[in-house]
């Protein structure tokens, strides 16, 4: 029997052998909760019963909690919210370092580019003028480090990020890969990122997405590419060190990060550098 | 770490917004329910060799396809995204468990225990060669004939393109070439 065959028959045995589950009743979770519904009215009987009466004796005697899912949360508390089954994997050295300094400590020393120099200003209405000057998060430089850039990419995400923060679409889009995707419709490209406007958020995400930290993946063909953030170099969410989910908290909110969470890995906003130093993606996802 | 494709088929906010528009309701998650339950089992129990934890795998995907049916229903294929769980979690499975997992198996695989016992003996030694293969390989491999699905859906369950997906499933059936004849030359 050849080899197709072979895999054929077996997965069709595979297949029938499972068809003989039947599918177990789903509790969906109205069914899960009636019964809980029950029981907290039954709850609130006996509350209004007992416990109004002892609550207004005692009003006034403690503080409020704080309601504010998003007010005052710890990293702790955050990473609980986001993946509460989450088994926290161990820390990649250089994975939860903050960003720091200049764009200089990250760059190849062999590079032409060692600072920033601001060319441009940014225009009215840009939103990411925060992030101007532009500084870029990286990795110590000693050579050790995979994530530390090499001499294109340092260039390229030097004149990105200063593009990028200055609000400068056609100079975007002069630094992009001809084939770069922009978006997974149609109208995808440099020219995309040439139409955008200076008060376009996407040039504030895509600020602040350099300024956070990268990792180094693989192309199909073997060759390495930089991604930003380094979340979306992970297969699994859960996979995703606790100093990158953080970091997803500058571009989201934890109730966005639970949406994206349900694909299984990170698929959101990211930035792609081959190790050419050619731009090839900048896309949103979902 | 994953091997990114630019063309990744992650849809983007555009099409989740036309997805956000269309309708959904409880009883079509009933019938998408009942209509991919076997095949999910059958992915689940090739990639962990279990049909108790496969079952379990799979439940817990439609449990959380389920919690956000209004949107997943709108998806052009609600069935890749629930494949694309129901893998994520079997490779949590899989890592979470580690040598655990592999010793259950293990012991489970003696002779009248039966991982998935009604499968034959040449049946159960394929899905047990697939799954020495590199993880993607894998996975390549049962979407590809477990699901029946193409390389363009592969690639979209996997969030690669669909060239990468033949890259695999060629080394897959490179490897599993040499394995399974060796198999069949034994047993001849």
């Amino acid at each position: 029997m050849n080899l197709e065959k072979r895999l054929t028959s077996a997965a069709q045995e595979l297949n029938q052998s499972a068809q003989r589950t039947s599918p177990p009743l789903l509790r969906t979770a109205s069914e899960l909760i009636r019964p809980w519904l029950a029981f907290a009215a039954a709850l609130a009987v006996v509350l209004a019963v007992f416990g109004i009466p002892y609550a207004l004796t005692n009003a006034g005697q403690g503080n409020p909690p704080n309601s504010s899912p998003l007010a005052g949360a710890e990293s702790t508390t955050t990473t609980e919210c986001l993946a509460p089954e989450t088994t926290t994997p161990p820390e990649e050295p250089g994975v939860g370092e903050e960003p720091s300094g200049t764009t200089a400590d990250c760059i190849d020393p062999d590079t032409t580019i060692a600072t920033i120099e601001p060319t441009t200003t940014p225009g009215q209405g840009c939103q990411a003028a925060e992030f101007y000057p532009p500084t870029t998060a990286g990795y110590s430089d000693d050579g050790s480090d995979p994530r530390d850039l090499t001499g294109p990419v340092a260039e390229k995400v030097t004149e990105i990020a200063e593009a990028a923060a200055g609000c400068n679409a056609n100079s975007l889009a002069a630094l992009a890969s001809d084939d770069i995707t922009t978006t997974f419709g149609p109208g995808s490209g440099p020219e995309d990122l040439a139409s955008w406007q200076p008060d376009d958020e996407r040039f504030a995400i895509l600020a602040e997405l350099l300024n956070m930290n990268r990792e180094v993946t693989e192309m199909p063909d073997g060759s390495r590419l930089y991604v930003w953030p380094a979340a979306f170099a992970y297969d699994t969410w859960e996979e995703i060190p606790t100093a990158a989910m953080d970091e997803l908290l500058r571009l989201y909110t934890p109730e966005e990060l639970n949406q994206i969470s349900l694909l299984g890995s990170y698929g959101g906003w990211r930035i792609g550098i081959t190790e050419t130093g050619e731009w090839i993606f900048f896309v949103a996802g979902d | 770490m994953r091997v990114i494709s630019v063309n990744t088929s992650i849809q983007d906010k555009r099409r989740l917004a036309i997805a956000a528009a269309k309708p959904a309701n409880a009883s079509s998650f009933d019938a998408f329910y009942r209509q991919e339950y076997a095949g999910m089992v059958a992915v689940a129990s090739a990639l962990i060799g279990d049909r108790g934890r496969a079952e379990d795998l799979a439940q817990e995907s439609f449990i959380s396809a389920h919690r956000h049916w209004d949107r997943i229903a709108g998806y052009d294929h609600p069935r890749l995204w629930v494949r694309r769980v129901l893998i994520n979690r079997a490779t949590s499975l899989r890592r979470r468990l580690g040598s655990e997992l592999k010793a259950v198996v293990k012991v489970k695989a003696e002779p009248g225990a039966g991982v998935v016992d009604d499968l034959s003996p040449p049946t159960s030694e394929v899905w047990d060669e697939v799954r020495k293969l590199p993880r993607r390989q894998q996975q390549t491999v049962v979407l590809h004939y477990v699901s029946g699905l193409s390389m363009e859906e592969i690639g979209e369950t996997l969030d690669c393109s669909p060239g990468t997906v033949k890259a695999h499933l060629h080394r897959a059936r490179q490897q599993l070439k040499t394995t399974l004849s060796d198999w069949e030359e034994d047993q001849t």
